[in-house]
């Protein structure tokens, strides 16, 4: 089975070590916002009561975002750095074509799926959904954490503002990566029980084929003019020196 | 004659309602003004103190020679003595009190061993917002003397069982208290949350109108260390946002509940469309797959 190198080594592991702080924070952070619950109170006692669940979260908190500024810090060293192109998550207005091309399809409009990039309309919506995440619930977290600090430069309403905007925020989040994520990930027939690029790196031809055509003509494209790696997106460079793997 | 027995009627009910309103009005404070000293402590020693100045016209009894001891300090003379300031019907429970908790050193030991200091500051309890209830209102497990034995393991746990009591009457405080992030820790077993007397103190309440906001920070403090005025104004009090109370707080939580029906009602809208043409091609594939 041939396969295509999707992920490099530092994507897989900001991945594992978003996904882990993400679960973390989750089950630590539902039980303190649903409280009344029974069930949020017996799992709270079950961890050592509410200041234990707290140090969990605070830690989880950190991981994330030590973890996004890893991804900065490696975005920097790829395109400033090693002078890669590494602008496939960049939104283009192509990506509004394949969502009006996608609600076609779906509608039974067209009888052609939409050839995606290297990355798809909704992978791009989970990445850049992560900035905005960060930004406001990393951003109101800190501001709980830290209130005297936060409204010694602040005005004090940045405090009652942050708890709504952490605890709402919050449960778009979760129900992001439950009922669309979790979709598209795992449950989506086309991937069950799961697409496993992101952990392995690769992915196979067949796959990438059907999903993200237009990124493999374009590989097999440059593969074929001798080998050249230009206008393939630049963090593919690694696996493109490998090529194709069989 | 039917004249007659309204007229009856008409004496005898104005002379209720003069009755009423004569006998229900709260006895005049019979003795003068008395003076006070610049840091706002009652001066009683200037007109009973040992060299006080003869007043032939109001003539001051001096302080008896047994009043000695630590509970008769300069300033505790209103702890018995409370209405020759304040004419309330209760005010004449205070000195049954005050006899031993006007001892700033007085203590009771906890369960824990911890101690309790069980004096009060009766000249700030008379201005507050609960000056004009006897003791025995809220203490009511102290009516019987010697008093019960304390329950409460520790201080904290002492805490909060007498906020408790604030319960019984301030019902709609209790409930946004118990939305405050302070309530939901309580409410989880954190012991050191802040419950109602941290932030209004036992017996110094004041109507949240006259509350500085440097008050209300130096309450802040207490626990969080460095508070400012700028922490404090932030705090939403015992009332919910709404447009006209704290409205960047209640146009942030419409605009982030709108964020997210909109954002998770398209993603799962785009989840089951994917999920229909699925099953669309797959049933038609297997039509066409049948001879």
């Amino acid at each position: 089975m041939k396969e295509v190198a999707r992920f490099d080594l530092h994507q897989r592991v900001q991945h594992i070590l978003m996904a882990s702080s993400f679960v973390v924070l989750a089950v630590t952070g539902l039980p303190q916002k649903f409280d009344d619950l029974a069930v949020s109170q017996a799992f709270i006692a079950a961890l050592g009561g509410l200041d234990s669940v707290r140090l969990a979260h605070r830690v989880a908190a950190f991981v994330m975002l030590f973890d996004c500024a890893y991804h900065v810090v490696y975005l920097f060293w790829l395109i400033v750095v090693r002078r890669r192109r590494a602008f496939g998550m960049v939104a283009t207005p192509q990506d509004l074509r394949d969502i009006f091309h996608s609600l076609r399809w779906f509608l039974g409009l067209t009888r052609t799926k939409p050839a995606f990039d290297r990355y798809a309309y909704m992978e791009k919506f989970d990445y850049w959904a992560v900035f905005w995440g960060i930004a406001i619930i990393g951003g109101s977290g800190l501001a709980l954490m830290f209130p005297v600090a936060v409204t010694a430069i602040l005005p004090g309403v940045v405090i009652p503002v942050a708890f709504v905007a952490h605890s709402d925020e919050a449960v778009l989040a979760v129900g992001w990566i439950v009922f669309v994520h979790l979709f598209y990930a795992h449950l989506s027939p086309r991937v069950f029980p799961m697409d496993r690029s992101i952990f392995t790196g690769k992915t196979p031809l067949t796959v990438a084929r059907e999903h993200h055509p237009r990124w493999v003509a374009r590989f097999t494209e440059d593969a074929s003019k001798g080998g050249s790696v230009a206008g393939a997106p630049a963090d593919m460079l690694a696996s493109s020196e490998r090529g194709i793997t069989p | 004659m039917v004249k007659r027995i309204l007229a009856a009627f008409g004496l005898a009910i104005a002379a209720y309602v003069l009755w009423s309103v004569l006998g229900a009005a709260t006895p005049a404070v019979s003795h003068p003004p008395v003076p006070e000293r610049p840091d706002g402590t009652y001066d009683c020693a200037s007109c009973h103190g040992p060299g006080a100045a003869p007043r032939p016209a109001e003539p001051a009894p001096l302080v008896p020679a047994d009043h000695v001891g630590p509970k008769y300090g300069a300033d505790n003379c209103l702890t018995c003595h409370v209405s020759v300031v304040k004419a309330s019907p209760l005010a004449a429970s205070y000195a049954t009190c005050a006899a031993c908790h006007a001892d700033t050193d007085r203590t009771a030991t906890l369960k824990s061993g911890e101690k309790l200091v069980v004096a009060v500051d009766i000249k700030r309890y008379l201005t507050s917002v609960h000056g004009d209830f006897a003791c025995t209102t809220c203490h009511e497990s102290q009516e019987t003397i010697p008093h019960e034995p304390l329950t409460a393991e520790g201080r904290r746990e002492f805490t909060r069982e007498m906020a408790e009591l604030c319960t019984t009457c301030h019902k709609g405080a209790t409930a946004s208290y118990e939305e405050s992030f302070h309530g939901m820790a309580a409410r989880l077993g954190v012991i050191r949350a802040a419950t109602c007397t941290d932030c209004h103190t036992p017996h110094a309440v004041q109507a949240a109108a006259n509350w500085s906001l440097a008050d209300r920070a130096a309450s802040c403090a207490t626990c969080h260390s460095g508070a400012t005025e700028s922490l404090a104004s932030g705090w939403l009090g015992h009332e919910e946002p709404s447009a006209g109370w704290f409205p960047l707080v209640f146009y942030a939580e419409k605009f982030f509940v709108g964020l997210t029906a909109i954002t998770l009602g398209l993603g799962i809208v785009h989840v089951e469309l994917d999920l229909l043409r699925w099953a669309w091609d797959r049933a038609r594939r297997r039509k066409e797959d049948r001879p």
